[in-house]
């Protein structure tokens, strides 16, 4: 099989074989034939399903070291933390939104100095658990407010550093232990993004794959078996000399494969859950699934957009609320999706940056600095709202108009990525933030 | 010494007169007859030639090439058809003209757009007696209609909850696979169809619509409201005959006759009507019935469907590929808001488009002034502090404390254009401007705003809400003089030389590698300078510079979802009637058109688009494509290859000395791709041709039936437009099978 592979690998490139004039030497008598049994070897049908195998392994394995799973959920467009976990005892806090503040009897006290926004009613008995922690005022030490630029950096986890090619997560999870399934490969949902792109936080060595939606992910038909056309397609990717295609080409059809020996559908939501009828509920609803499939997730990506709330982000209803609806109440759904497998869950949430601490002249916010982060988990210390309170009187504010940052972001990530996946070289995954386990907030 | 011969050849690429210039090139080059392992000598960018050269420009100047343009081409000349799209006003586009005529509301001015299609204000204002009811009876229908709607959906918003709950069902009903309207399908078969999907589609359609009340200007429109079909519970038997009732009669009677039922017969009727309910009916008329549930909904969807025509049609297709560019570069969203629909045909056929190839400056000025921009970066509501406005608000509160400011009153400044104008538009994120400029921006265009918005109006200055006194930007004082202050600014804007840098660099980016020389981006640069902007001359400069030809240039470029639908549906020679699908499968792999949130637009380079889940898209959309399955577009394998149908498919006999298969699908390659294929995708793609079955698995997994998660399956097919009907042409399955391979295939991914 090993050399039939050899010989079947394409040397051309780009199709360079002088216009198919050698077509005739290529295609000898015994041309379909052996392809043919070429495509099944190269494709494995007729041997043991390693991939079946390998995940339950890398469920033995990887995931059993730690027994414990990443997911990195980030909110597009920055969301507004000082609407979200509100400072309802600062004064200037109603000052500056005179329209948009959530008034004191609306909030949902949490420690007689925060509240919840009541749209994100769904979080207050998961925090009155002792499950999810609260940070405050937590942001980036650069001071881009660009979208883009910002979000570039929090994903590469290197602030003001753009040449930085890879993701944080992607690196945690380089940098925990080594997975050690057969022939050393890991899952090839190890690290999975809900949507049609790997995002920048999950790019770098470790494969990662981007799904949208799990039952559309076949080609060429749903059976149990994978497609004749499916093993077509996968013979031409697998041979390519295209490196960009020819790599994911692979995981795509690993991926394929494993989740079709899985079949992760048929994992529905546990009695009494509800996930929110929208995209962002729909992945994590599937991220739930990949899990209780044991397909191999060490680290889910998923995010949600609509937090650029620039005129009539609304107050404790509106705008803001309705994105918040969603947002939290498609959290506590996974939470009680999960079920008893939550224990060894933890979840992160994060946006690029805050809003500004002044309502603006259209009913909204503009582009801030710090903001609020939300950690879910089973072994998370939760019922607390962690982190250095900066202030909101005028004089306090970061550059005369936003939250100003105590608590850097990587502080956060890293403690979940040390405690979670076991990463713990914060150098290499927060490289240059001199991030050590004596910064850790101890949530986990 | 002969493996680094060996590994320059190759670098050279494919063609013969490539490997003929790196000969001669190493025959006068003397350093590389030594031996040293020192990096090989400079030599001169070896450029893609004669045919390839061709085939390499329309790669990157057209959606692609269909088939016989490469011929077309070189009987032109290259250098001479590139002139000529440079003009594009000089070349006939006899065929889109007749495509486009199916959309004659893309043509209406925004204030007859909304006059004759009555956006949510005006139905919300007749609701609430405000404003009458019209007496024209085709007006007076769609607002009936609409009415209704807004009534069924407030219904179906108090049933919103269950509804959401059946997002488990939705997945299940996604999986039990049913079928795409094939090709063949009757209206009967449709109805049926149509049936069956109805719990689906009440689930993803209406409660995504329910959701949100979509009378609120201020809300944005859920994804599945722009396009997604309404339907409703109750059909069956009575409806079908009614139909057919309405089907006997002449168009002009028939239009008449359905304008006259009541919203509820209406509707009853729609989820089992099929194209013989509009049989004779005008372009006109069938927009009027496609908006009766809702003018939005169809104003968003012929935008999309009516942009993809071009691209796939147009004969100026620099033109249309710019239109794209700057339509990405200057992003705007359909789903901002419930108005935001209305303003995109005038802003793609007025502000985008007749700029595309012209000064960057004119098209500067003209998105800064489009209402499209001014609503989706929130200008239009953006007031000056001190100014008018804003002083009569504080002194209306001073007055009195208690007293209410209307919501819609805006008081202050809004940052986000000034902005994105300066990061996305010109200058770039290191333009070297600070969070101070922004403010100062955003003061200089308080005032820029929309005469009247939501109801039609065009752009105009108002000068109570400008901010009043002189300001400062980028370290230079703009002094007060109203509206020529955003010109003054939009001036130094265009003309300084980090813009210059930005925009050719993105162009570069789009045209050649997604890591353009430096030498080339520079040469553009100076180029755009010199010309005050003239996209015209920085495209002349990119296009005579031999990076842009360069060997490795060829094929460098992964193509985009936008770039692979398009130039799969191109290379195919595939006749679109209705491209309703198409616009389904960019939402299914991840770009949406108009779909863009966030103003930087969708990424032009390859990390953004090369995923797992992406792959398995494509590889189904190009099965589904080929196999003449996807509704309302139409391949015709044995007319395109001029086969006899008897002689098809093409069957191998051992022992005879041709091949027919190989020979088949040699001619497939050349057809579709222009030039050979890897070995390894044409032993695959012959390898698979004897087994046609394959095909009508792909149909379960690139569904664009309702209730299919959170892609495609939201839209249902119109039914109002022709589709493919029951008239289906013979089929040659094999080669269908074939050309699937090969448009999925790794070679096509890449232009």
């Amino acid at each position: 099989m090993n050399s039939m592979r050899q010989a079947l690998v394409d040397t051309s490139d780009w199709g360079c074989d002088m216009g198919g004039r050698d077509l005739a030497r290529r295609s000898g008598a015994s041309r379909r034939g052996f392809l043919k049994g070429g495509a099944l070897a190269l494709v494995g049908t007729s041997v043991i399903p390693s991939f079946l195998l390998r995940s339950v392994m890398a469920e033995a394995t990887t995931a059993a070291a730690n027994n414990k799973r990443l997911v990195v959920l980030f909110q597009r467009g920055a969301a507004d933390g000082l609407n979200i976990v509100v400072p309802y005892t600062e004064k200037n806090y109603y000052a500056l939104r005179p329209s948009i503040a959530i008034k004191q009897q609306d909030v949902l006290d949490l420690d007689g100095r925060f509240g919840l926004h009541p749209a994100i009613a769904a979080f207050k008995p998961l925090y009155d658990q002792g499950h999810l922690a609260i940070i405050h005022a937590a942001g980036s030490t650069d001071s881009s407010r660009s979208h883009f630029d910002a979000q570039d950096y929090m994903e590469s986890g290197t602030p003001g550093l753009k040449s930085t090619q890879d993701g944080w997560l992607n690196r945690a999870l380089l940098n925990g232990p080594a997975p050690d399934g057969p022939g050393g490969k890991p899952s090839a949902f190890r690290a999975v993004a809900l949507g049609t792109q790997v995002p920048r936080t999950l790019q770098g060595k470790v494969p990662a794959i981007a799904v949208s939606n799990l039952a559309d992910f076949s080609v060429g038909g749903k059976g149990p078996q994978t497609s004749s056309i499916s093993n077509a397609f996968q013979a031409m990717y697998d041979e390519s000399s295209d490196a960009v295609l020819h790599g994911t080409g692979q995981e795509t059809f690993e991926a394929v494969k494993m989740l079709k020996s899985a079949d992760p559908a048929k994992y529905l939501a546990a009695a009494g859950v509800t996930y929110p009828n929208t995209p962002f509920g729909n992945s994590l609803k599937q991220i739930a699934q990949l899990m209780k499939a044991n397909l191999g997730v060490e680290a889910a990506f998923s995010d949600i957009g609509g937090w650029d709330t620039h005129q009539n982000q609304g107050a404790a209803t509106g705008q803001l609320a309705n994105r918040l609806t969603e947002f939290a109440n498609g959290i506590a759904a996974f939470w009680k999706d999960m079920g008893d497998d939550a224990e060894s869950i933890t979840l992160v949430t994060m946006s690029e940056f805050g809003r500004t601490a002044r309502q603006n002249g259209t009913g909204g916010t503009d582009h801030g600095h710090a903001n609020v982060m939300f950690v879910l988990g089973g072994q998370v210390k939760g019922g607390k709202v962690y982190g250095k309170w900066p202030g909101l009187d005028n004089g306090q504010l970061n550059e005369g108009r936003d939250l100003a940052v105590t608590t850097d972001f990587r502080r956060v990530l890293g403690e979940a990525a040390y405690k979670t996946l076991g990463a713990k070289n914060m150098e290499v995954v927060f490289p240059g933030a001199r991030v050590s386990p004596a910064d850790f907030l101890n949530f986990v | 010494m002969k493996s680094l011969i060996f590994s320059d050849i190759r670098l050279a690429g494919c063609g013969r007169a490539a490997v003929t210039g790196t000969l001669v090139a190493l025959m006068a080059g003397q350093p590389l007859l030594a031996e040293a392992p020192k990096p090989a000598p400079v030599i001169k960018t070896q450029e893609v030639q004669g045919q390839e050269r061709v085939l390499h420009a329309l790669n990157r100047l057209t959606f692609g090439p269909r088939p016989g343009d490469v011929a077309a081409v070189q009987a032109i000349g290259l250098n001479k058809w590139f002139e000529q799209q440079l003009a594009p006003a000089s070349i006939p586009d006899v065929v889109l003209e007749e495509k486009l005529a199916e959309y004659p509301a893309m043509k209406m001015s925004l204030a007859e757009l909304q006059l004759k299609f009555p956006g949510p204000q005006m139905i919300k204002a007749i609701i609430a007696g405000k404003a009458p009811m019209p007496t024209d009876p085709t007006m007076r229908a769609m607002v009936e209609d609409q009415k209704e709607f807004y009534k069924l959906q407030q219904k179906a918003q108090a049933k919103a909850a269950p509804q959401a709950g059946a997002a488990a069902a939705d997945g299940e009903m996604a999986m039990t696979g049913t079928a795409p309207a094939a090709s063949a399908d009757g209206p009967m078969v449709a109805a049926i169809r149509k049936a069956k999907q109805k719990q689906a589609a009440v689930n993803a359609g209406m409660a995504a619509i329910a959701a949100d009340a979509p009378m609120d200007q201020e809300k944005p429109i859920p994804a599945a409201e722009v396009t997604a079909e309404p339907m409703t519970p109750d059909q069956g038997g009575p409806a079908r005959e009614q139909i057919q009732r309405l089907a006997a009669m002449a168009p002009a009677e028939r239009f008449k006759a359905i304008m006259a039922l009541s919203p509820n017969e209406l509707q009853r009727l729609r989820p089992a009507a099929g194209p013989m309910l509009t049989a004779g009916f005008t372009a006109e008329q069938k927009e009027i019935l496609v908006a009766l549930p809702g003018s939005v909904r169809m104003i968003a969807l012929e935008a999309m469907e009516s942009r993809l025509m071009r691209d796939i049609y147009s004969e100026r297709q620099l033109e249309a590929v710019m239109t794209d560019f700057w339509l990405n570069h200057f992003n705007v969203y359909v789903r901002k808001n419930q108005n935001e629909p209305y303003l995109i045909p005038q802003y793609e056929r007025e502000t985008i488009r007749p700029n595309a190839l012209g000064n960057f400056e004119t098209l500067l000025v003209a998105t800064a002034k489009s209402p499209a921009m001014l609503e989706y970066l929130d200008n239009f509501r953006s007031v000056g502090p001190d100014s008018q406005q804003a002083t009569r608000i504080k002194r209306a509160r001073e007055f009195n404390p208690n007293g209410k400011i209307p919501k819609q009153v805006s008081a202050g400044l809004n940052e986000n254009y000034g902005r994105e104008l300066m990061e996305l538009h010109t200058l770039g994120v290191n333009g070297g401007y600070t969070q101070a400029d922004v403010t100062q921006v955003a003061k200089v265009f308080t005032g820029w705003g929309i005469d009247r918005p939501y109801q039609g109006g065009d752009f105009a200055f108002e000068e109570r809400r400008h901010e009043p006194g002189s300001k400062t930007v980028l370290a230079r004082t703009i002094k007060a003089g109203g509206e020529k202050e955003g010109l003054e600014v939009l001036h130094m804007l265009a003309t300084s030389p980090a813009t210059a840098h930005f925009i050719s660099t993105k162009l570069a980016v789009r045209f050649v590698s997604d890591a353009p020389p430096s030498e080339l981006v520079e040469r553009m640069a100076q180029s755009f300078l010199k010309s005050n902007g003239d996209i015209k001359t920085v495209l002349r400069t990119m296009y005579n510079s031999p990076e842009f030809w360069a060997t490795d240039a060829v094929h460098a470029k992964v193509k985009t979802p936008e770039e692979f639908v398009i130039s799969a549906v191109r290379a195919s020679g595939a006749k679109v009637n209705n491209p309703q699908a198409l616009v389904q499968a960019l939402d299914k792999l991840g770009m949406p058109l108009y779909g863009m949130q966030t103003p930087n637009g969708y990424s032009w380079t390859k990390d953004g688009w090369v995923s797992t889940g992406a792959l398995v898209s494509r590889m189904n959309f190009a099965l589904v494509l080929t196999a003449d399955r996807l509704p309302g577009i139409r391949v015709d394998w044995i007319g395109l290859m001029g086969d006899r149908p008897e002689v098809v498919p093409a069957v191998y006999t051992p022992g005879a000395p041709v091949d027919p298969i190989a020979v088949k699908e040699k001619r497939l390659e050349m057809l579709l791709l222009g030039q050979p294929v890897s070995e390894r995708t044409r032993a695959t793609v012959i390898g698979q041709s004897s087994d046609a079955s394959v095909t009508d698995q792909a149909l379960t997994d690139f569904d664009l039936t309702p209730g299919n998660g959170k892609g495609a399956g939201r839209y249902m097919p119109k039914g109002m437009r022709a589709g493919n009907g029951p008239d289906a042409l013979p089929t040659d399955a094999q080669a269908g099978v074939m050309a699937g391979l090969l448009l999925g295939s790794p070679d096509f991914q890449r232009r």
